[in-house]
């Protein structure tokens, strides 16, 4: 008797965790999975890849469309799902990749005098093979 | 009869040489580029570069330069307005913001491949070229090492290898044209910047771009392309949001190519060095002939007088 009142309570404890951690999610998705921590490694060759604490963004942006732009209202997408590789012809101003991070990320931080601008200060430096480059 | 023989020759040469020099005027001079209506262009946007030199260290990798004295890190190289040189065919400059309290502002300085080069121009041998792409080339093979590229460069930027006295070469910024934009690629520096300074594209596209910038964020650019008529046009081209006097910009360069300046009276060398022999010796011949008459017209009166 003693057992099931222990696996009743903690399963109960379990259940209203999940309930409590999903009802504090007050964004438009909800209901999807909004990732804690981005690794943005597809460019990588000088540098190592950026972890990125988009929580914490999450928390300091009032809404995702924020970051997310230029898109339909209620539709969050990645970066890549937009910004592939840079000067198409037919589409000029939209930058690729590795320019939107850094114009939409830095520039944000320059605009509000705070967060990291300098290269080392999202992503350390790889062991290169590029002279001039190398960690002295 | 009115005017004498020598006089008329005279004057038909004279009038010849005129209208020749009209012609070749007419000819020869150009006001507007319109060629390779394809070619391509770089747009840099001088809000965008933060300094970082990626740019530098990208160009520095593809060329196989030397590594640098000062790493591409280290940003002390600020300090002072550095120009283009035999190991660094691009350098980032960094100017105060005219606004007190706003970022400084980093210009990127290279060749400009202009549509009608002065390098192009000046050069002896033909050295340079500019391609159907855009970029303005160098041949080594036939260069004599004068230099008169680097004094008709409006933006000093061709470099010379004083150091090797055996095999100097000039050098500067080739677009990446061999290795990269020949094959259809895009130069190393524009492909490195993480901040997207540089766009990449036709020539005409991109003056669309900078003009829709300019027009959609008016508070944020000065409303000029510098580099879209400046010296004929230039391949390289900037907008920014100070004035560019107040970083480094020569701004009076004008809009006239400076090949026009010369090819008007320069490309009737040729026409004068074979039309003015040819027009002398014949009126040395006439009066020769007419100096043989003359002796024997001379004598013919005496004679007559005699006769009488």
């Amino acid at each position: 008797m003693f057992r099931k009142t222990i696996i009743g309570a903690v399963s109960a404890w379990v259940i209203g965790v999940l309930i409590v951690s999903q009802a504090t999610e007050e964004k438009e998705t909800s209901s999807q999975n909004v990732p804690e921590v981005c690794t943005l490694g597809t460019l990588s060759k000088i540098y190592e890849p950026v972890l990125f604490s988009h929580g914490q963004h999450t928390l300091m942006a009032e809404d995702c469309a924020t970051c997310h732009h230029h898109s339909e209202p209620g539709v969050t997408l990645a970066c890549k799902e937009c910004h592939g590789a840079p000067f198409d012809p037919k589409n000029l101003n939209m930058p690729g990749l590795k320019g939107a991070y850094h114009l939409q990320c830095m520039g944000c931080h320059q605009q509000m005098s705070s967060g990291p601008v300098g290269c080392t200060d999202c992503h350390a430096k790889r062991i290169s093979q590029q002279t001039g480059m190398e960690k002295k | 009869m009115g005017i004498s023989r020598r006089k008329f020759l005279k004057v038909i040469g004279v009038a010849g040489s005129a209208g020749l020099v009209g012609k070749a005027n007419s000819t020869f001079g150009v006001d507007q580029f319109t060629g390779s209506p394809d070619r391509f262009g770089v747009l840099t946007d001088l809000t965008r570069c933060v300094g970082c030199r990626t740019c530098e260290a990208a160009c520095n990798e593809v060329n196989k330069l030397p590594p640098p004295k000062v790493p591409f890190e280290d940003q002390s190289v600020f300090e002072q307005i550095r120009r283009t040189d035999v190991n660094a065919f691009t350098v980032v400059n960094r100017y105060p913001n005219p606004q007190p309290g706003g970022p400084p502002i980093y210009v990127k300085h290279q060749c400009r491949h202009c549509d009608e080069p002065a390098c192009a121009s000046a050069c002896l041998v033909r050295a340079f070229t500019k391609t159907q792409e855009g970029a303005v080339t160098y041949n080594k093979g036939v260069c004599v090492g004068c230099r008169y590229c680097m004094t008709a460069c409006p933006f000093y930027v061709p470099a010379y290898e004083y150091n090797k006295p055996f095999s100097p070469e000039v050098k500067k910024c080739t677009m990446c044209y061999d290795t990269r934009v020949s094959k259809g690629g895009i130069p190393a520096c524009v492909e490195a910047c993480p901040m997207e300074t540089m766009t990449f594209g036709k020539r005409s596209d991109l003056i669309r771009l900078a003009r829709k910038r300019i027009i959609e964020n008016p508070d944020k650019y000065i409303d000029h392309i510098y580099g879209e008529q400046e010296v004929g046009g230039t391949s390289w081209m900037y907008i920014s949001g100070v004035p560019f006097e107040q970083l480094g910009f020569p701004m009076d360069l004008g809009t006239k190519p400076y090949p026009e300046l010369t090819k008007g009276f320069l490309s009737m060398v040729p026409a004068v060095l074979v039309i003015w022999p040819a027009l002398l010796g014949g009126f040395y011949m006439f009066t020769q002939h007419r100096e043989e008459m003359g002796v024997s017209e001379e004598t013919i009166p005496q004679e007559k007088e005699d006769q009488l």
